[in-house]
């Protein structure tokens, strides 16, 4: 099949370490406290190679939490390009699928150059999940655990090999460049891919469909007072926003260096807060939590699928493990199915 | 870009958190998953540790008041001066005529040099911060 | 600390955070968790989900407070009388446990005269708290093994802090609610380091792992480790050094990241005091309004800058590390300390923090196998003796650290000042969620600054309905002491009688009017309880009403904008 290689698992570290050359390989490391990390990589083989979610998601490579946009002086706006090359490996499906979504949103209707200069520059080499942890839920929709296109690469776990394939040209020139490396699958090979694929979909501890829930807020069955209950436990941390794939809300920043110059900079914000939409005058028209709360379950649930016919969520399950108050998409979605 | 494992600089729970750099400029926070205080989560004031620290209001360098208006000076004439007027003082008035005051904020091998620093250095029991508060 | 001490033997929260997932009780008093403490009111969350009973005594409707079962609304400064209430229930119906308070604990025979005269309905009385509420909570409390107490400096910030913990000690012992997992009674300290500056002797009286200057012994082991002869006499507290530089006594400062001007009770008095010193060096990370006073000021770096450790609420010592360089030419605290003590002619001679961990661990008992290479997986909790140890994640487990645990019974006494028809409203001081402290860090941080960048006092619907008062409205507020103005914010979750104002604010420095009285042994003041008047400000015709928020002028200034409303 075209787009289709075979890659000897001895190999890998080889194909990643020509990577490396000319690019910042980025990977999932297992820090000193035994978390898993993305960052860049010194030795190969301390690659976790059968990951567990990370925190944070992926989008911090093309959507940093902090980034300088200009410096600006009485002599004129500078900025610099944000544009190094990186491979990122080891990335999850679901992020795959988040990334696609959001290079629609930072480079549809308007391009976001910030956004854009990094992407371009990115390859994301990711791994199918054979092993999905408790909080995942990708599974009913349809982002995973393995993915048909949308990806640059997309390894399978094998055992001995990995299935190999291209989604992109980028991936495919990547491939490429070491043809040497890769063999022609056989029939075996994608058999034993759609075994792994049948045993991963097997091990989904949680199974949610949104797509009631959104029918059930659509048709208005769900109450306030559902809302209120979820935004009496929302501790305000945020974390729901800064860790989610899908969430894009930043804000613009100018720190004055000096008389006659400073930098201008945008950071994660999140509309969790009421300042968030703070207008003129110090009207705060969000002021009340549950507000707040509802908007960002509406947001993913009904104003994604209306713009961009898919969910604002990918059931990453990050949003289940940061929130000190127990009220991640999983538990609503499970408390109105 | 790097993750180090640090911890949270706000209030007593002592949150693990990864701080992100790259290129010597911080780029971000993480929680640690595994922590057994935070288990990979953070309140607003953690995930947000970091934008202060690169700030450009930071202090840059040793100010010593001269006729009221504090005037840029190197850390040597800074020691020195600081050194000299202490070493007077303690001469003058004794050693209890010096008060020390260490921080909830700075680190135990610093709330440890504090304390020996006026206890062995300046010779007086005169020492606390501000737990109280 | 004081009073935990005087308790068991040494102060620090006896259990760890984690437990408290499996709790089965939780009685929080005087710690607004969620707000102050999110992380632990994360787990006190996972543990009402699992059927755990949360009981808060706080007299404001806090965030934690909507999750518990049982929330208690005592009056401000009334918490010995609750306590002694609840002990009064538990002795009367049996529920004490004999068998430890027999073989672990002495005294009981004082606590039990004391308490006798607290009985539910005199409670009630002096609290506000139904007697009912008192008994029910009694008979949870005690009835439950896995009870663990938490408080906070709501109730170290009286007059009577050190007596308000040592009835929550008497609490624990006498249910023997100690000395196992899931129980004890846990202090929540507010700043990330307080529990490390505690640990380290950065205290008036004691040294390391608190080690006593009155006792030869210590002071001989220190002293030669250290090749000086230490003084014996016990020093200044914070508040008695201000004192003493009014007085003339104290002729020099040196301030390492504080920001006492703004933190400190009846600020002006202090800034009087500083400014009376003939030198004052002030070290810290941005230009405070303490830093202004000084002489010299020094730069110094944040947690990201440098290595070494901090020392969290349940004694759990971690690894800070070095992400950045210094900043421009900022250098790490040790390095200043060691630089000045050179100067002085005494070589400290370290070259890295790991080095001076070496000598706390060497003079330190409870911290004796506590090294940097060990603390790599989150940590070590003290007590941890030598290398072999693994830390101690609950104290007291046979025996208290000062052998038997000693009751210290206490009466109930009024907070130092009272309400009056000049005075009628009760003043409490506290933090906020998106604050920290006196806003050194956080003012320069854009999401918490946007937040909440103006002062404002919390007031109950029906006063604001009695002064004419609207959320955003601007008052007066006068103590004894001083005035400020602040915006109004009606709220229920302050109660008829008590206004809140927290104290994060430069602008409207709340500690201008706060009372500087202190508990005679803790020297901790109290922020807690302090009777204001509130006057509300109005416009006069063709005023605009101006902005809080980095207000240079004088108040005098501000208030000729306003006219007061005839009464």
């Amino acid at each position: 099949m075209k787009g289709h290689f075979v890659l000897n698992r001895a190999h890998l570290s080889y194909w990643l370490r020509q990577l490396r050359k000319d690019a910042d390989l980025i990977g999932p490391l297992r820090s000193t406290d035994g978390d898993i990390i993305f960052s860049s990589i010194e030795n190969i083989h301390d690659i976790e190679l059968d990951c567990p979610a990370s925190i944070p998601s992926p989008k911090e490579f093309i959507f940093p939490q902090k980034e300088e946009m200009f410096r600006f002086s009485d002599k004129g706006v500078s900025s610099k390009s944000n544009g190094e090359r990186r491979v990122i490996f080891g990335v999850r499906s679901c992020d795959i699928s988040a990334i696609a979504l959001l290079d629609r949103f930072y480079g549809e209707l308007y391009e976001d150059s910030f956004y854009m200069d990094r992407r371009r520059n990115t390859v994301f080499i990711s791994i199918a999940c054979n092993t999905p942890d408790p909080t995942c839920f990708c599974i009913g929709l349809g982002t995973g655990p393995f993915l048909k296109s949308g990806f640059d690469i997309q390894l399978t776990d094998l055992g001995n090999r990995y299935l190999v394939q291209a989604g992109s040209g980028e991936g495919l020139k990547i491939i490429r460049r070491f043809r040497h490396l890769f063999q022609k699958p056989e029939k075996t090979d994608f058999d034993d891919q759609y075994e792994a694929m049948l045993s991963s979909q097997s091990g989904f501890e949680k199974r949610i469909t949104l797509e009631t829930v959104r029918q059930k807020i659509i048709t208005a069955k769900v109450e306030d007072s559902f809302w209120e209950s979820v935004a009496l436990r929302c501790f305000q941390c945020g974390g729901c926003v800064y860790e989610c794939p899908l969430c894009t809300c930043f804000n613009v920043v100018d720190w004055k260096e000096d008389k006659d110059k400073g930098v201008r900079m945008r950071l994660w914000d999140t509309c969790m807060f009421k300042g968030f939409t703070k207008m003129a005058g110090n009207v705060l028209p969000a002021e009340k939590q549950i507000m707040r709360t509802k908007r960002w379950y509406f947001h993913k649930l009904l104003y994604y699928p209306e713009q961009f016919g898919k969910f604002g969520c990918v059931g990453c399950g990050r949003c289940t493990i940061t929130c000190p108050g127990r009220i991640d998409m999983a538990a609503v979605a499970n408390k109105l199915d | 870009m790097e993750k180090i494992s640090s911890v949270c600089p706000y209030c007593g729970c002592g949150c693990g958190l990864y701080v992100h750099v790259e290129k010597n400029t911080i780029t971000g926070i993480s929680p640690s998953k595994h922590h057994p205080v935070n288990k990979g989560s953070l309140c607003v004031k953690g995930w947000n540790c970091f934008e202060f620290v690169q700030h450009p209001e930071r202090l840059k360098y040793p100010l010593i008041k001269k006729d009221g208006v504090f005037q840029q000076a190197s850390w040597e004439d800074t020691l020195d001066l600081i050194a000299a007027n202490l070493t007077k003082i303690r001469e003058e008035s004794g050693p209890d005529s010096i008060g020390i005051l260490s921080s909830a904020k700075c680190t135990n091998e610093e709330n440890f040099l504090m304390m020996k620093f006026a206890r062995a250095v300046i010779g007086t029991n005169n020492v606390d911060h501000c737990a109280r508060l | 600390m004081a009073g935990l001490a005087s308790a068991f033997g040494s102060g620090a929260m006896t259990n760890s955070i984690e437990e408290i997932d499996n709790a089965r009780v939780l009685f929080v008093i005087g710690s607004n968790t969620t707000e102050q403490h999110p992380m632990i009111a994360m787990h006190m969350l996972d543990a009402v989900d699992k059927g755990a009973t949360l009981i808060v005594a706080d007299p404001r409707k806090t965030q934690v407070a909507g999750f518990a079962q049982i929330h208690l609304r005592q009056k401000s400064g009334t918490d010995v009388a609750l306590l002694n209430g609840i002990m009064n229930v538990i002795i009367d119906e049996g529920l004490v446990d004999i068998s430890f308070v027999k073989r672990r604990t002495e005294n009981f025979d004082d606590l039990e005269k004391i308490v006798r005269a607290y009985s539910p309905d005199v409670a009630e009385k002096i609290t506000g708290v139904p007697a009912d509420e008192i008994k029910r909570v009694a008979r949870i409390y005690a009835t439950e093994k896995r009870s663990m107490l938490f408080y906070s400096m709501g109730i170290t910030q009286h007059i009577t802090g050190v007596d308000n913990v040592r009835s929550c000690a008497n609490l624990v012992m006498l249910t023997a609610h100690i000395g196992q997992p899931m129980t004890g009674l846990n202090p929540l300290r507010g700043q990330n380091n307080v529990q490390g500056a505690c640990d380290m002797g950065a205290l008036p009286d004691v040294y390391s792992g608190y080690q006593r200057v009155s006792d030869p012994k210590a002071r001989r082991k220190i002293g030669n480790a250290w090749g000086r002869k230490l003084p014996a006499r016990p020093g200044l507290t914070m508040i008695d050094m201000f004192d003493a530089a009014l007085s003339g006594g104290l002729k020099a400062m040196y301030i390492m990241g504080e920001n006492p001007v703004i933190s400190d009770p009846d600020s002006s008095h202090l800034i009087e005091a500083i400014k009376k010193l003939d030198f004052l060096v002030v070290q810290d990370i941005f230009m405070s309004d303490t830093a202004e006073l000084a002489d010299v000021v020094l730069p110094a770096v944040t947690f990201a800058e440098k290595d070494g450790t901090f020392t969290n609420t349940e004694r759990r010592v971690q690894k800070i590390r070095r992400v950045i360089r210094p900043m421009f030419g900022a250098m790490p605290d040790w390095k200043i300390i060691s630089e000045v003590s050179k100067k002085m002619g005494y070589d400290m001679g370290y070259r890295a923090p790991h080095e001076i961990m070496e000598e706390v661990a060497l003079l330190t008992p409870s911290y004796g196998g506590i090294l940097h290479h060990r603390l790599d997986n989150f940590g070590i909790q003290w007590p941890c003796p030598d290398t072999s140890h693994a830390g101690t994640p609950f104290l007291h487990r046979k025996k208290f650290a000062k052998g038997l645990g000693t009751f210290n019974p206490v009466d109930f006494a009024p907070p130092a000042e009272n309400t009056d028809a000049e005075y009628p409203f009760i003043l409490t001081t506290g933090r906020m969620y998106f604050r920290y402290h006196t806003g050194t860090m956080c003012r320069r941080t854009s999401t918490l600054e946007r937040e909440e960048p103006e002062c404002f006092i919390e007031i109950n619907p029906k006063d604001a309905g009695r002064l004419g008062v609207r959320t955003r409205n601007r008052v007066r507020v006068l103590s004894r002491r001083g005035e400020i103005v602040v915006n109004v914010l009606v709220t229920d979750r302050t109660p008829e009688g008590i206004v809140f104002i927290p104290f994060h604010f430069r602008d409207a420095a709340v500690n201008l009017i706060t009372n500087p009285a202190v508990d005679p042994i803790a020297k901790i003041p109290e922020f807690k309880v302090c009777a204001v008047r509130i006057v509300p400000l109005i416009p006069k015709p063709g005023e605009r009403q101006k902005s809080l928020y980095n207000r240079k002028e004088d108040i005098k200034i501000l208030l000729e904008l306003y006219e007061e409303p005839k009464v």
